[in-house]
């Protein structure tokens, strides 16, 4: 079923909608949120949770990249849920930094934060505009979908050192580009 | 890694989660027109098989027949004490190469490394293997070496030049972990792991003789 198909599902509020996300999206998500958390249970929660995040998006969103959507939730399911295990791991002041957090009015970024980050993110697009396709997948594949290095590997037809020297150079060139905007 | 700079790995995490959908679409569906790396690979196996089974087989009888015309001449070429043949000089990774065999190495898992034992050890990683040899604990007098190593003006790697096959790391006993192959700079120490890297510096003569020494 193609995307817009899916998004008209999800608009008429028919839950098909979710079983041909699943269908179409599934597998790419849970080894998205594998590679975040290293559990299989952790990660079928997340993409549970992607489900409903998207229920709960579509109306009013309307995206034209279904994939990408569904990635961009569970990718930030995903690190959520592993910050807030590492800390409850880390136990002592972790977790007690983890409870305090119950006491902060509103702990969502202020809007210094919010800017700051939307700069981060154009200067980002800025930088994978300007780069080869190639390479740019390869960003992609390893720091927003968390693809380990063998698997990005197999799929660009490239060695293992091959890729780890390039990301090495693509992190080397995006440290002078945000350098270059005093950002970070 | 220190509190400000995994703060600001969160925040880059968090940013990168903005990248554009067409990027992330991009990158779902992308499919190389580069042929698959194992046929290459294979070739290249076969080629070297051949080449190596033809040196063999030439150099064998050649050096048989050239021993056999001149009977007097010496089998191997020694050098001078206290010199070296530059030509004859290993190499930094035939040094590591040989760190497998060496009876001052031990393989070892990853999980199973000791960053906090308090001995100083060299540690040698095949990068196609995987494969760790740890040393054994080094000597007060091979330490002091390696203290000179640290402060010799190594040269710097080519841009140019190819990733080495092995890598090498000084565990030094208390959680630190430094490299002869990356400049001595303040960022270049590592805690309780061995870091990634791509090599900066040239190791000098005095670690090389180290390695040697060792292997």
């Amino acid at each position: 079923m193609e995307d817009f198909q899916i998004v008209k599902l999800y608009w008429a509020r028919n839950e098909l909608a979710i079983t041909e996300s699943d269908r179409k999206y599934g597998r790419m998500l849970r080894q998205l949120s594998y590679s975040c958390l290293s559990s299989h249970q952790d990660a079928e929660e997340c993409v549970n949770d992607t489900w409903l995040d998207a229920w709960n998006a579509m109306p009013p969103q309307r995206p034209t990249h279904l994939g990408a959507f569904l990635a961009k939730i569970t990718r930030r399911i995903s690190i959520d849920r592993f910050r807030r295990d590492h800390r409850q791991k880390r136990g002592g002041l972790g977790a007690i930094t983890e409870e305090l957090t119950d006491c902060i009015p509103d702990s969502s970024p202020t809007p210094a934060d919010a800017y700051e980050n939307k700069r981060l993110t154009q200067a980002i697009n800025r930088f994978l505009s300007k780069l080869p396709d190639e390479r740019r997948v390869m960003f992609v594949q390893r720091y927003f979908y968390a693809a380990p290095i063998s698997q990005i590997a197999r799929e660009l037809n490239l060695s293992e050192s091959n890729v780890k020297v390039t990301l090495l150079r693509l992190r080397e060139a995006l440290r002078q580009e945000l350098g270059k905007e005093d950002l970070l | 890694m220190k509190r400000r700079d995994q703060h600001r790995a969160d925040r880059l995490l968090d940013a990168i989660g903005g990248i554009n959908d067409s990027f992330l679409d991009e990158a779902l569906n992308y499919r190389t027109a580069r042929p698959p790396i194992r046929h290459t690979l294979r070739n290249w196996i076969a080629v070297a098989a051949v080449a190596a089974i033809l040196l063999f087989a030439v150099t064998g009888p050649l050096s048989r027949i050239l021993k056999t015309d001149t009977p007097n001449a010496p089998t191997q070429e020694q050098p001078q004490e206290g010199t070296k043949l530059p030509t004859s000089a290993p190499t930094l990774s035939a040094l590591l190469e040989g760190c497998a065999e060496s009876p001052s190495f031990a393989k070892s898992a990853a999980d199973e490394l000791n960053f906090f034992d308090g001995n100083v050890r060299l540690t040698v990683e095949n990068r196609s293997s995987g494969e760790l040899f740890v040393s054994r604990p080094l000597t007060a007098a091979e330490q002091s070496t390696l203290a000179r190593e640290f402060r010799a003006n190594g040269k710097q790697v080519a841009a140019n030049a190819s990733p080495e096959e092995y890598r090498v790391w000084v565990m030094l006993g208390d959680g630190s972990v430094v490299t002869p192959c990356l400049n001595p700079t303040v960022g270049n120490v590592g805690g309780a792991v061995l870091f990634d890297y791509e090599s900066e510096r040239v190791p000098t003569d005095l670690f090389l003789d180290l390695l040697s020494d060792l292997t």
